[in-house]
C-alpha cells in the first residue's frame, strides 16, 4: 500500500513538471503568433513591385490567410497545430514540415556534437588542471576565460577562418561536405565531414567550454573542502580515486541545471555559425523566415527549438527529481 | 603496451583517413556564389532576376534577348521559334516553332504547349508573377488571356498571336518560358505553387535539375537533348547560396566559388590586382534615389505636409547634395551621376541635353532664399513662418550605401540650414512603409525593367504606376508615358523619351542621386562570361573552363 502511493505521488509529480512545460509551450508559441501579427512587415511585400500587376498583392495575401482577423488566424493555426499541420512556407512554397525535416537533423547533430564537446573538453582541462594544480594552463584559464566567454561567435568563426582557412588552409571555408562527396569512399566521406565541421564546431562549443569549466571547477572547490572529502583523504583513500568516484559526481549535479539553458545558447549559436560556414541547419533557415517575414515557417521553427530546449529542460528536471532529495523533499511538502 | 597499441591504432587510422581523401575535381564544375536564396525555380512563381535566369536555364522560350552595345537597346533572336513574322502594323506575329525541340516524354514541342502555358501565367487562380502584365493582349475581365481571340493555330508547328490593335507590341510580349502541358495539365492550376513538377523533370533547356537542397544549393546537369546542349557545354553548374559577403568573398578567393555578383568596390581593385580574377562591371541597371512626398495631400504620417511640393525646393535639395563625392568615396568610381532615369545603357533614346545638376551649396542656398526660407533667427537653420526646415529620412538598415549616403545627405543639408533626422528602418518594415506612402523623404533604389518602362514609375495614376511612390503628377509626362504605350515611329518614340526626360529633371521628383555599377568577380578559368545590362547568368551554355 505504501510502495502504491509513493509510485502515485512520484507519478503526480512528473505529470505536474509535464503540464507546466506544456503550458509554458503552449505560451511561447502563441506569444509568437501573436509578436509576429503585431509586429511591422509584409510577407507578402515581394509582390508589391511596378513589376507586377497590384491585383496579385492582395490575391497572395489571401491565398496566405492574411486577410483574415488575427483571431480566425489564431483559431486556425492552433486547429491545424493539433492536426500536425504547420502550414505551407509562403517563401518555399512546401510544406513547413518538409523544411523543418530537412534542416532540424543537422542542427541536431551539430549541436549535440557541439555539446558533447564542450563536456568532454571541459571534463579533459578539469582532470588536466587537477593533475597539476598552479600550472600554466589554470592560470591562464582563470584570467582569459571571461575573455574567451564574451568573445562574440561571429568574430571567433571569421578568426578561425582567416587564420585556419584563408592564411594556413588546412580547413575548408564553408559548406557541410565537398562538392564531389557522392564520390567518395567511406573513409573519404568521413574525413571530408570532419574537415568541413571542425571549424564550425570549435566556433559553437567555444564558449560553452568556458561555460562548463568555470561550472565545474567552482563546485570542485566547493566539494572538496566538504568533510567528509577531506575526511576520506584523512582515512588514507587515493586521492585520484577519491576526485574521480566522490568529487566529480557530487559536482557534476549543479551542472544538469544549466543543460537545458545551455541547449538554448547552442541553438542561437547555430544560427550564426550555421550562416557562417553556410551549414544547412534550422538556425540558417530561422534567419531567413524572419528576414522575409515567412510566420508559418517562423513558427515551425519556433516550435522545433522549443520542443527541443523544453524537453532537454524536462529531462534535466527528471534527473534532478530522482536525484536531488532537496527538490523531492520540497515536492513532498506541497 | 597498451600505450603503444592505442598509438599505433591511431596512427593506421590517420594514414588511412589521410590516404583517402582526395582533391576535388572541378574540371567541368562551375560554381556560382549567390547572395540570396533560391525560392523556387518554377518559371510560373520566379520573382528574382536570378531565380528567373536558372529556371530559363531549365526552360527554354520562344525567343531570347541580348544587348546591342552600339545601339543601346536590347535585341531579340529566336530560340524555340525557328521563325518569327510580324505583320506590317505589328499587331499579329507568325510563328513557326523549331521542329527539333523534344519533351523528356519524347513528344515534340507544340503551339499546344505555348498556348497552354501563356493561359497559366495569365491564369488568377495560379498566381504566377506575370498575372495582369499582358497589356498588349485580348484579356478576358479576370485578366487571363482572351485565347480565342489570340492564338490561331495553323499546325501543330506554326501559329499567330493576335495582339490589341495599335499597341508597341515587341519580342518581350512572348517570351516567357514554355512548359510541357502533359505534366502541368495534370497538377490543379491552384496547387500549382506547391507542386515540384520542375524538379522531376526536364524541359527543353540545356540543363536539369540533379539535386537542390533549400537554403544550400541547387545542382544543374548539363542535358544531352536541348538544342544548346553541346560537347563543350560546362557538365555541372552549382548555385551556391551565401548569405554573408565576407564568406562569399573568402570562397572566391579560396577558389570555392568562380563567380560572384556585387562585389563591394573596395575590394575591386584587390581582386583584380590578383590576376586570378576577371573583373566586370554589370552597369546602368540599378540607381539609388532620395524620395520626397511631392504631393503633400498624400502624405499620411507627417504634420509638417507640403515642405517638397515646389519643385525649386527639390532642386535645391539635389544643388545641395555633392552627390560625386558619394560616387567617389564610397562607390570609388563604380558609379555614375544621374540626371534622369532613363539609364545612359538606352543610348539610342539618351537625351544628351540632360545633365546631372551640379552641387552648388550657394545656389541652393539662394533658392531656399527666395523660397522664403531663412535663417531668421541665426541658430543655423532655416525657418518660415516659425516652421523650421526639417525632416526624417527614413532608410533601409543594414545597407552600408544607403547609411553612408544618409550620413553625407545630412552633413550636406545641414550646410545649407536644413536639418535632418535619420531613421534606419529594418528592410521589409521600411519597404512596407515606403509603398503605404508613409515618408516624407526616403532613401531607395530601383532597378530598370528592360525594355525600358516608365510607366509603373512616374505615371500619375497610383493604378498604373505602382512605383510612383513620391506621388509625382506632371500633365504632359502622363500624356507622354500613355503615348508610350502605342505603336508609333522609332524617331516619334525617341523624341518623346527625350522629352520626359527633360521635364522628369526640371521637376526632380526625387533626387536622383547616382547609376550603381554591379561588380562580377569571374575565376579567370572560366571563359565565355557575358555579363550584360540584361544579365550575369545568362547563356551559362556557352561558359567554358580553361
Amino acid at each position: 500500500m505504501g510502495n502504491k502511493l509513493r509510485l502515485k505521488k512520484k507519478w503526480i509529480e512528473i505529470l505536474s513538471i509535464f503540464f507546466s512545460y506544456v503550458l509554458t509551450f503552449w505560451l511561447l508559441i502563441s506569444m509568437i503568433f501573436i509578436l509576429l501579427r503585431l509586429s511591422p512587415g509584409d510577407p507578402a511585400l515581394k509582390y508589391l513591385s511596378p513589376q507586377l500587376n497590384s491585383h496579385l498583392y492582395d490575391y497572395v495575401k489571401s491565398s496566405y490567410g492574411l486577410d483574415k482577423s488575427v483571431f480566425e488566424q489564431y483559431y486556425l493555426f492552433i486547429y491545424n497545430l493539433f492536426r500536425g499541420d504547420f502550414g505551407i512556407s509562403y517563401n518555399y512554397r512546401v510544406p513547413v514540415s518538409t523544411m523543418l525535416m530537412e534542416t532540424a537533423p543537422f542542427t541536431i547533430s551539430f549541436s549535440l556534437v557541439s555539446f558533447l564537446m564542450q563536456v568532454a573538453i571541459s571534463m579533459w582541462i578539469i582532470f588536466y588542471v587537477h593533475k597539476h594544480k598552479g600550472n600554466w594552463l589554470e592560470k591562464s584559464l582563470n584570467k582569459i576565460s571571461l575573455f574567451l566567454y564574451s568573445l562574440p561567435t561571429m568574430t571567433v568563426g571569421l578568426a578561425l577562418i582567416f587564420i585556419f582557412s584563408l592564411q594556413l588552409g588546412l580547413f575548408p571555408l564553408a559548406d557541410v561536405h565537398s562538392t564531389n562527396f557522392e564520390e567518395l569512399n567511406i573513409f573519404q566521406k568521413l574525413f571530408d565531414l570532419v574537415k568541413h565541421l571542425t571549424l564550425p564546431i570549435i566556433t559553437l562549443s567555444l564558449p560553452g567550454i568556458i561555460i562548463f569549466y568555470n561550472y565545474l571547477h567552482g563546485n570542485i572547490e566547493a566539494t572538496e573542502k566538504k568533510s567528509f572529502i577531506k575526511f576520506m583523504i584523512a582515512n588514507g583513500f587515493d586521492k585520484n580515486i577519491v576526485f574521480k568516484k566522490h568529487v566529480i559526481p557530487n559536482s557534476i549535479n549543479p551542472l544538469i541545471s544549466i543543460l537545458g539553458t545551455e541547449l538554448g545558447i547552442l541553438l542561437g549559436g547555430a544560427v550564426i555559425t550555421e550562416t557562417l560556414f553556410g551549414l544547412p541547419g534550422l538556425g540558417r533557415l530561422t534567419v531567413t523566415a524572419i528576414l522575409t517575414r515567412d510566420y508559418p515557417l517562423i513558427i515551425g521553427c519556433v516550435f522545433f527549438s522549443g520542443v527541443f530546449v523544453l524537453a532537454a529542460n524536462f529531462l534535466a528536471d527528471l534527473y534532478k527529481l530522482k536525484h536531488d532529495i532537496q527538490l523531492r523533499e520540497n515536492f513532498k511538502n506541497l | 603496451m597498451k600505450v603503444i597499441l592505442n598509438n599505433l591504432l591511431c596512427t593506421c587510422l590517420i594514414l588511412v583517413i589521410c590516404l583517402s581523401c582526395s582533391k576535388e575535381d572541378k574540371s567541368d564544375l562551375v560554381v556560382v556564389g549567390l547572395e540570396n536564396e533560391i525560392q523556387t525555380l518554377n518559371p510560373l512563381y520566379t520573382m528574382s532576376e536570378v531565380e528567373a535566369n536558372i529556371s530559363e536555364l531549365l526552360f527554354l522560350g520562344l525567343v531570347g534577348h541580348d544587348w546591342d552595345y552600339e545601339k543601346g537597346e536590347p535585341t531579340s533572336f529566336p530560340v524555340l521559334a525557328s521563325s518569327i513574322v510580324w505583320n506590317n502594323d505589328s499587331s499579329s506575329v507568325l510563328i513557326s516553332l523549331r521542329n527539333d525541340v523534344k519533351w523528356e516524354n519524347g513528344k515534340n514541342l507544340t503551339a499546344d504547349d505555348v498556348i497552354f502555358s501563356f493561359d497559366l501565367y495569365s491564369d488568377k487562380s495560379v498566381q504566377s508573377r506575370f498575372y495582369g502584365t499582358f497589356y498588349n493582349y485580348y484579356l478576358n475581365k479576370d485578366l487571363s488571356i482572351d485565347l480565342k481571340k489570340t492564338f490561331e493555330i495553323i499546325n501543330p508547328q506554326k501559329f499567330r498571336i493576335n495582339f490589341l490593335p495599335h499597341r508597341n507590341t515587341s519580342c518581350y510580349d512572348f517570351d516567357f518560358p514554355i512548359l510541357p502541358k502533359y505534366l502541368f495539365e495534370k497538377v490543379h492550376r491552384s496547387d500549382l505553387a506547391l507542386s515540384d513538377t520542375i524538379s522531376i523533370t526536364s524541359g527543353t533547356g540545356p540543363y536539369k535539375i540533379k539535386e537542390w537542397k533549400k537554403n544550400q544549393y541547387v545542382k544543374l546537369i548539363a542535358t544531352s537533348k536541348s538544342i544548346y546542349s553541346s560537347a563543350t557545354q560546362i557538365k555541372e553548374l552549382i548555385f551556391k547560396i551565401i548569405p554573408d559577403y565576407t564568406s562569399r568573398l573568402y570562397q572566391l578567393k579560396n577558389n570555392n566559388i568562380d563567380l560572384t555578383e556585387f562585389i563591394k568596390p573596395e575590394d575591386v581593385e584587390n581582386l583584380a590586382s590578383q590576376g586570378k580574377f576577371v573583373l566586370k562591371q554589370r552597369t546602368g541597371r540599378e540607381y539609388d534615389y532620395l524620395g520626397l512626398r511631392t504631393n503633400s495631400a498624400e502624405t499620411k504620417n507627417s504634420a509638417k505636409t507640403g515642405l517638397f511640393d515646389s519643385p525649386r525646393i527639390r532642386k535645391a535639395i539635389s544643388m545641395a547634395i555633392n552627390r560625386e563625392s558619394i560616387v567617389q568615396e564610397h562607390l570609388r568610381n563604380k558609379g555614375s551621376l544621374m540626371s534622369n532615369p532613363v539609364a545612359p545603357i538606352f543610348s539610342s533614346v539618351q537625351n544628351k541635353n540632360v545633365n546631372p545638376l551640379p552641387f552648388d551649396l550657394n545656389e541652393a542656398k539662394l533658392i531656399l532664399n527666395s523660397e522664403g526660407w531663412n535663417d531668421s533667427n541665426n541658430d543655423g537653420y532655416l525657418d518660415k513662418n516659425g516652421n523650421m526646415f526639417s525632416f526624417a529620412l527614413n532608410f533601409p538598415s543594414g545597407n552600408p550605401l544607403r547609411e553612408y549616403t544618409a550620413i553625407r545627405i545630412q552633413n550636406n543639408l545641414k550646410a545649407a540650414g536644413i536639418k535632418v533626422e535619420l531613421k534606419g528602418l529594418e528592410p521589409t518594415v521600411f519597404f512596407e512603409k515606403m509603398f503605404n506612402k508613409q515618408f516624407e523623404a526616403w532613401l531607395a533604389g530601383w532597378s530598370i525593367p528592360v525594355p525600358l518602362n516608365l510607366k509603373p514609375y512616374w505615371h500619375s495614376d497610383p493604378k498604373l504606376a505602382p512605383g510612383n511612390i513620391s506621388s509625382y503628377k506632371n500633365k504632359r509626362a502622363d500624356e507622354i508615358l500613355n503615348l508610350l504605350d502605342s505603336r508609333l515611329p522609332n524617331n516619334v518614340r525617341t523624341t518623346l523619351i527625350k522629352e520626359f526626360q527633360k521635364i522628369i529633371s526640371e521637376d526632380q521628383p526625387v533626387v536622383f542621386l547616382f547609376w550603381i555599377d554591379n561588380s562580377v568577380a569571374i575565376n579567370s578559368r572560366l571563359r565565355n562570361v557575358k555579363v550584360t545590362p540584361l544579365a550575369t547568368i545568362q547563356k551559362c551554355w556557352e561558359w567554358e573552363i580553361n
